[in-house]
């Protein structure tokens, strides 16, 4: 099992926020997105309304890139999609955020 | 190896699940608790109030033992607009006597100590293990998954679903799926960390007791939402919540509100010169009534965040009453010998007769409220502390003209029936009392 480690690349705004949270990042992603509908998708809430920033839109190759090593699994991101595309499955074996406060 | 089979699997080792298998482990129930963190809370997050009832029912002088962090002398609401605030502040020492006005909690310290006690009574808690699907045979919940593999089924006569408000067994279960945008909000917070000496200067408290400042009105854009400080022993809970409709239409990111209302005045100087040790998120269910999925469904018990037991801000001890209320309800069908849905309705009898549900019934249009009334979280705020700045500068006016321009911004703004109508009935879905 890979020990606890923290977010260290400070490339984007928000990981100067998650930095002090502590994970434990599993080797798969726990977010499922097609991305069929996000093209058309007017707003992309998901953009907007994660509290970590998970999903960027690139205008240019029309994709989403989701970075869910600092996920929270708050699961906003399921609840806000209008077309219902993304699926949060929780990590296995404890994997993913672990509040150190709670 | 061979599938595991017990009377009954608890899924989520939150307050709910907890409660549920440490309810039932008393009355000699076989009763596994699965937590999917690495260890209990760790993927837990709440405002940060926890209440004397039911918990003393659960952990009988539990005040003696419980990771308290502060008992709750001083409740204060703070009512917010733009600029300014009007607060009222209710302090009374007799609620530092077995924390009967609330403790303040940190969820990796809370939740594992209530799973302990379940475990002490004789549950089984197994954590680090996720479960990511549903057994169902002759369209009941036999058991769960964990993973691919028979080694990885668990079997039960009776689930209790203790999964949170994105419920992975109700979901699988075909009991209802993630919410709507309008029944949820998203909750983020910061533990901001300051020397206990600190906290009892700015808060005027003595050792060991706290205060809750929670905070309504202009607290999100305008939109249904509110925020809360409280005081833990060595750090500050700060958060807000947003209802996810509003966050939507408003195009914001959270934690630019979250970072608004720590510069707004009447938050940033009990905040300065702390340290941000942690920044979470979740969603909490604030769907009032017509949110909650059938209680008792194929061998299914919903319970807590999951079946959406929540209003503001009572969440924690409406999950643990439930919990509580459905290992009751299990362990007299243990005793009866009879899992059968009919025999778990008991649950439903239960729940209807109690505070939960009641309470969910008496605020009955708490969601509407929150979705319609822009009154409470822009107009009133903005009317009152523009009211209380003028009444409060004496610059040579006589009061009575400035009372009758006081009367003139209520009529013109909301009107005096209105406002009858909204103080009668309406605020008492949005006040925490």
């Amino acid at each position: 099992m890979v020990g606890p480690t923290l977010v260290k690349s400070i490339s984007r705004k928000i990981d100067e926020r998650i930095f002090v949270n502590r994970y434990n990042i599993h080797k798969e992603s726990h977010l499922h997105v097609d991305q069929s509908m996000c093209e058309k998708c007017e707003h992309k809430p998901c953009t907007y309304s994660c509290p970590v920033d998970n999903y960027v839109w690139d205008e240019e190759t029309k994709r989403l890139t989701v970075y869910y090593e600092g996920c929270v699994e708050c699961g906003a991101c399921v609840v806000v999609c209008p077309y219902h595309k993304i699926t949060l499955e929780y990590p296995p074996l404890g994997r993913g955020i672990n509040y150190r406060f709670g | 190896m061979t599938a595991e089979k017990f009377d009954v699997i608890v899924v989520g080792a939150g307050p709910a699940g907890s409660a549920a298998a440490l309810t039932m482990a008393k009355e000699g129930v076989d009763v596994a608790l699965i937590e999917r963190g690495e260890t209990p809370g760790a993927k837990n997050v709440f405002g940060g109030v926890v209440y004397q009832w039911p918990l003393e029912e659960l952990v009988p002088n539990f005040w003696e033992k419980a990771p308290i962090e502060r008992r709750v002398v001083d409740h204060r609401l703070v009512i917010m607009s733009k600029e300014s605030s009007f607060t009222i502040s209710y302090r009374d020492d007799y609620f530092a006597q077995n924390a009967c006005g609330g403790f303040t909690a940190l969820r990796t310290k809370f939740d594992p100590w209530l799973a302990q006690k379940a475990e002490e009574a004789g549950a089984l808690l197994i954590t680090g293990m996720a479960v990511d699907d549903v057994i169902i045979e002759n369209g009941r919940v036999v058991g769960v998954t964990t993973g691919k593999g028979r080694e990885n089924e668990l079997y039960a006569s009776a689930i209790v679903a203790a999964d949170g408000v994105l419920s992975t067994v109700l979901k699988k279960a075909g009991i209802r799926g993630p919410p709507a945008p309008h029944e949820v909000a998203l909750g983020v917070k910061e533990i901001i960390e300051l020397p206990s000496e600190t906290i009892e200067a700015r808060f005027n408290l003595k050792k060991g007791v706290g205060a809750r400042l929670d905070y309504l009105g202009y607290v999100t854009s305008g939109r249904a939402g509110g925020g809360f400080v409280y005081t833990n022993s060595n750090s500050l809970s700060v958060g807000v919540a947003i209802l996810l409709s509003d966050l939507i239409e408003l195009k914001i990111k959270p934690y630019e509100l979250l970072d608004w209302f720590k510069s707004h005045p009447a938050v940033s100087p009990l905040i300065e010169g702390g340290k941000v040790k942690e920044y979470q998120a979740h969603l909490i269910p604030e769907g009032g009534i017509d949110s909650i999925p059938p209680l008792v469904s194929k061998g299914v018990l919903a319970v807590g965040d999951a079946a959406m037991l929540c209003l503001y801000p009572e969440g924690t001890n409406m999950a643990m009453a439930s919990g509580m209320l459905a290992g009751r309800a299990l362990a007299r069908a243990k005793k009866l010998n009879d899992f059968s849905d009919s025999s778990l309705f008991e649950y439903q009898r239960l729940m209807e007769s109690s505070y939960v549900v009641r309470e969910h019934k008496r605020k009955k249009r708490y969601n509407e409220v929150l979705r319609e009334s822009q009154r409470f979280f822009n107009e009133y705020p903005e009317m009152i502390t523009q009211i209380m700045r003028e009444l409060l500068v004496v610059d040579g006016l006589e009061k009575s003209v400035k009372h009758q321009r006081a009367r003139e911004t209520i009529r013109d703004k909301v009107g005096y029936l209105r406002l009858l109508k909204d103080f009668y009935s309406e605020v008492w879905s949005v006040l925490p009392w």
